[in-house]
């Protein structure tokens, strides 16, 4: 209580000092499920159970990116990306985790690197990386897979404060760096960040879609607190990304031997310029067959480039309700997903931001036309979090797609203020109950959730190949979490891996509809998303019930449509384009 | 007072002070008919000095010409201005007062006395010198030192009257002034302080002090220690006006699990002690609004406005719920009134643009989306040029200190 003596204290008095909440009781009242579970109503079971293996799985990987009591600038915050890749086309998923730097260097021969591990089929993972090849220290963001060149290898492109990397995958365990070959390789000076392998053009060659943050130069750099762009809740942060000179995106078309050439000017997706692009999302949004290009832009408005068919898009994120928050106003945005969450034919977003905002669920109420539900769908009672990688699934298989996105402050300066909000954060984990609402069940599903990290990267993806969809995620500063999801309800499911023929190799662009009794899903095989990263090509329905899929209805980037019948489900299914089922295996 | 304001403030004291002498050295400088010729050379040596700004040297002039005629009023007089603006205050003052003792009716010397005596912190004796001064002068460089010199006084004298007046005299004067700003908010902080110290002294029991303290630490981000002052201000004054919505925007601002729960029932409380707190149910339409309980909003938004019709967010948060209720006509309306009065409102316009989009008029939703931009493009600008402005000042402050 305030005495005479303290009063003068006050005036010159820094946010220290604790408060009456311990992080842990905060944390768990943040994730107490809202109004709808109440003593007489309790919320359902999961359906499953979700549990980190990393260390299991013998994922031993620390990711590096600046420093973690201090980020002197907006370059240590970001993290990395992480891909989930069926490298060796062994039906198993690997996984590729990025890796950034530190300002003050590394011994030698101590540099922090990116890693693939090799999926050994039992639950755990071998480093593959020098063998590989892929072995690179940088200031590693994101990543995105596709087979550019159509030999039936998924390749990989890895963005970096610095020059672009493409790896072309031989095909025999080994990449080879052909980025300035390819000409993607960019500028040294330049900071790139989300990424996708898309053909915009349907000429059956995947592109490279690449976006950029800020111009960041570590010899112009503002110090923390210089200005009022360096200042957070009265302490002293890294600047930005409001002060510095925004970017732009880049679009390189692929010319089909092993080369690109740079068409943004020309597709018109070097305008707008000013804004800081992190996630990249691709997906038919006004569902005409062509794929559009959504940015998430932090601090400025999201970008939607709507394709025109013609080789070139036309910007309408304003106009079509996804660059703002309902109110009007500039929001964070850093990871995005893709989904189509009410089972209405169109494809939805997700898009994470800043803490003291939620994440934005963008409805799609047809034609690329958005409105933002969230606070309807019950999505706006986590406001602390800083959001990062994001994500549609469905652990439980009951045909609705659930969310789960991963959090993690900026300014590590909060450990040591008095603050409503933290550094390390918990993920967060939404149940879709149908009728376009959503019920939090991050308690529900126990640590694996709820501990407090420094999410960034995160990639959805069944690595056990036992019919759940499992998640890993690349913590800044620190080891990945691999979550594990384990059926514990009686529902059934269909994993689908599509090869294009006359479409690109993987299949980029592909739409899925998979009808099941009441039960109709869309989905498309997607490169890039999420923050920086990369799930699973495969696709994966919940069938709730059903035993049997009435119909496999397949949109081939090349135009042609493919149609299964009666399929079984609970099976791992490969359908190459003419409708052609190569494979089908059980789960593990 | 900082480097930057103190290299500023002996600038202003040269200049002042040349511009003293030069009246001095003018027609009426020297009484007296009988001036020995020495004491003209000093003069005139004195005067070349200053005019060639040796400061150095025309003290020395002074002081021999005082020795020659140790009654010079006038000699007195410059010597103290220049002892003034050199910084010396304490021997400015001491030879100004000398000039009043020869001659009481020298007003530059009574002027440049009050001066030296607000820089000495002898406010008591400095303030009515100044103000007399101050409210006589014509404006220019000379008013606005004294004018600033009242106000660094002010908070140092019982009467804070003549600096507050003087406050708003200068911010008329020299509108958007940085050192008139500055000193006019460093009078307001040092009365504020004294204000509270006393409260705190007199009544350190009172619902007043809590309150005080519970905006201090509203204003530091100290969230819990500011909710138990407000609520401690309340046990002691369940009637305490806006005390309940306070602690309901604290709430909010925590964001606590049961924020809106809580916030909510502050809401209530806040209207049942103030029924026409239109902002209350304003806030309390954003909670249900934010909850999807559209009716609820709907009621609250409306009563909101009538209850303060230039509560604009009020009227923008009830077009957007019609529009979620998909009442379109309704909003539509509803926000054309809104931008008739407020077309600076970028709400208001984003809101038409999502309508009209639901209407299908496309070409009326681009436009919107037009004016939207150039509101936020506007609002950006402002901001980023007054961001500019100061980091410019600083900057070129810097360079000053580092000459």
């Amino acid at each position: 209580m305030l005495t005479r003596r303290n009063f003068f204290r006050l005036a010159g008095l820094p946010l220290l000092g604790g408060g009456p909440y311990s992080m842990a009781a905060r944390l768990l009242e943040s994730a107490r499920p809202g109004p709808e579970a109440t003593s007489d109503n309790p919320l359902a079971p999961l359906g499953y159970t979700i549990e980190d293996v990393a260390p299991e799985a013998r994922l031993n990987f620390v990711q590096v990116c600046g420093g973690d009591n201090g980020k002197k600038y907006i370059l240590e915050t970001t993290g990395s990306g992480v891909a989930f890749i069926d490298y060796d086309n062994d039906g198993w998923l690997d996984i590729f985790l990025v890796n950034g730097s530190r300002l003050q260097g590394f011994a030698p021969g101590q540099n922090p690197g990116n890693q693939l591990f090799h999926n050994n089929r039992d639950g755990t993972f071998t480093n593959v990386t020098e063998r590989a090849g892929l072995a690179r220290s940088g200031w590693g963001q994101g990543v995105c897979v596709g087979d550019f060149d159509n030999d039936g290898n998924e390749d990989i492109f890895v963005t970096y404060w610095g020059e672009d990397v493409l790896y072309h995958n031989n095909g025999n365990g080994t990449f080879a760096d052909v980025s300035h070959q390819a000409r993607v390789a960019g500028s040294a000076t330049r900071w790139s960040t989300g990424c996708a392998f898309v053909d915009y053009d349907r000429d059956g060659y995947l592109d490279l879609f690449v976006t950029h943050y800020v111009d960041f130069s570590l010899l112009t750099a503002k110090n923390p607190g210089s200005n009022p762009y360096c200042v957070y809740r009265g302490a002293a942060v890294n600047c930005g990304p409001r002060g510095l000179v925004g970017e732009t995106s880049t679009l390189y078309h692929n010319n089909r031997d092993g080369t690109f050439t740079d068409v943004s000017a020309k597709a018109a997706i070097d305008r707008p310029s000013g804004y800081f692009g992190l996630g990249v999302l691709v997906a038919d949004f006004d569902n005409d067959g062509w794929p559009d290009i959504y940015v998430a832009s932090d601090s400025t408005p999201s970008l939607l480039f709507i394709n025109n068919h013609d080789g070139t898009f036309r910007e309408e994120g304003t106009l079509r309700g996804i660059a703002f928050s309902e109110e009007g106003h500039e929001q964070a945005g850093m990871g995005v997903a893709a989904a189509d969450f009410d089972n209405d034919g169109w494809l939805d977003i997700l898009k994470t931001n800043f803490s003291d905002e939620a994440p934005n669920l963008y409805h799609n109420q047809g034609k690329a036309i958005f409105s933002d539900v969230t606070a309807a769908a019950g999505l706006n009672r986590q406001t602390h979090f800083v959001g990062w990688g994001c994500g549609f699934f469905d652990p439980d298989n009951d045909g609705l797609a659930d969310i789960l996105y991963c959090n993690g402050h900026v300014y590590p300066e909060l450990e040591r203020m008095h603050a409503d909000t933290t550094y390390r954060q918990p993920r967060v984990l939404y149940r879709n109950t149908g009728g376009g609402r959503f019920e939090d069940v991050s308690l529900l599903a126990g640590a694996a959730v709820i501990t407090p990290t420094t999410g960034r990267g995160c990639a959805f993806g069944d690595f056990n190949n036992d019919g759940c969809v499992d998640v890993v995620i690349n913590n800044q500063n620190t080891k990945p979490s691999l979550l594990a999801v384990t059926k514990q309800n009686q529902n059934h499911w269909i994993n689908i891996h599509l090869v294009g023929i006359n479409c690109n190799r993987s299949a980029i662009g592909a739409r899925v509809r998979c009808v099941a009794g009441p039960i109709a899903q869309i989905d498309e095989v997607r490169s890039g998303g999420s923050y920086l990263s990369q799930n699973d090509l495969r696709l994966h329905f919940g069938l709730r019930d059903k035993v049997m899929i009435d119909l496999i209805e397949i949109r081939w980037p090349s135009g042609a449509t493919d149609q299964l019948h009666n399929i079984p489900a609970d099976q791992f299914i490969r359908v190459q384009e003419g409708g052609k089922l190569i494979t089908v295996r059980r789960p593990a | 007072m900082d480097r930057t304001a103190a290299v500023r403030k002996t600038w202003m004291r040269l200049a002042a002070a040349v511009l003293s002498f030069a009246q001095l050295a003018g027609p009426h400088a020297l009484r007296g008919q009988d001036v020995p010729a020495q004491i003209q050379e000093h003069t005139a040596n004195a005067e070349r000095a200053l005019r060639a700004n040796d400061m150095v040297g025309a003290e020395r002039e002074y002081r021999a010409l005082l020795v020659l005629d140790p009654e010079n009023s006038e000699a007195w007089t410059g010597l103290g201005v220049l002892l003034y603006g050199s910084g010396k205050a304490q021997e400015a003052a001491a030879a100004l007062n000398k000039a009043l003792k020869i001659d009481p009716l020298e007003k530059r010397a009574e002027l440049f006395l009050g001066l030296s005596e607000a820089d000495l912190r002898q406010c008591d004796k400095a303030t009515p010198i100044l103000e007399r001064n101050f409210v006589g002068q014509t404006p220019g460089k000379l008013q606005r030192l004294t004018g600033l010199a009242l106000l660094a006084c002010g908070s140092g004298v019982s009467d804070p009257m003549p600096a507050l007046q003087a406050a708003a005299r200068l911010k008329t004067l020299y509108p958007g002034d940085p050192d008139v700003l500055y000193a006019a908010a460093e009078l307001y902080t040092r009365l504020w302080t004294q204000d509270a110290a006393e409260l705190i002294a007199k009544h350190p029991e009172s619902y007043r002090v809590h309150q005080l303290a519970g905006e201090v630490y509203e204003a530091q981000g100290n969230v819990d220690q500011a909710l138990r002052e407000y609520k401690a201000a309340l046990e002691e004054n369940p009637k305490l006006p806006q005390m309940h919505y306070r602690i309901g925007q604290l709430y909010l601002r925590k964001g606590d699990a049961d924020a809106d729960e809580n916030a909510m029932a502050e809401f209530r409380a806040e209207l049942r002690a103030d029924p026409q707190s239109g902002v209350s149910e304003f806030a309390m339409g954003e909670i249900d609004h934010h909850q999807h309980k559209l009716e609820n909003a709907l009621a609250e938004y409306q009563l909101a406005s009538r209850l303060d019709p230039g509560l604009v967010e009020a009227r923008v948060g009830l077009a957007q719920v019609l529009l979620e209720k998909h009442q379109v006509d309704a909003s539509v309306d509803q926000l054309h009134a809104v931008i008739s009065e407020h077309p600076e409102n970028a709400s208001a316009h984003y809101a038409l643009m999502l309508a009209y989009r639901e209407q299908g008029k496309m070409t009326e939703a681009g436009e919107e989306m037009v004016t939207f931009k150039k509101i936020q493009q506007a609002n950006s600008e402002q901001f980023q040029n007054k961001l500019n402005a100061l980091l410019n000042n600083k900057t070129q402050s810097d360079t000053t200190l580092s000459k």
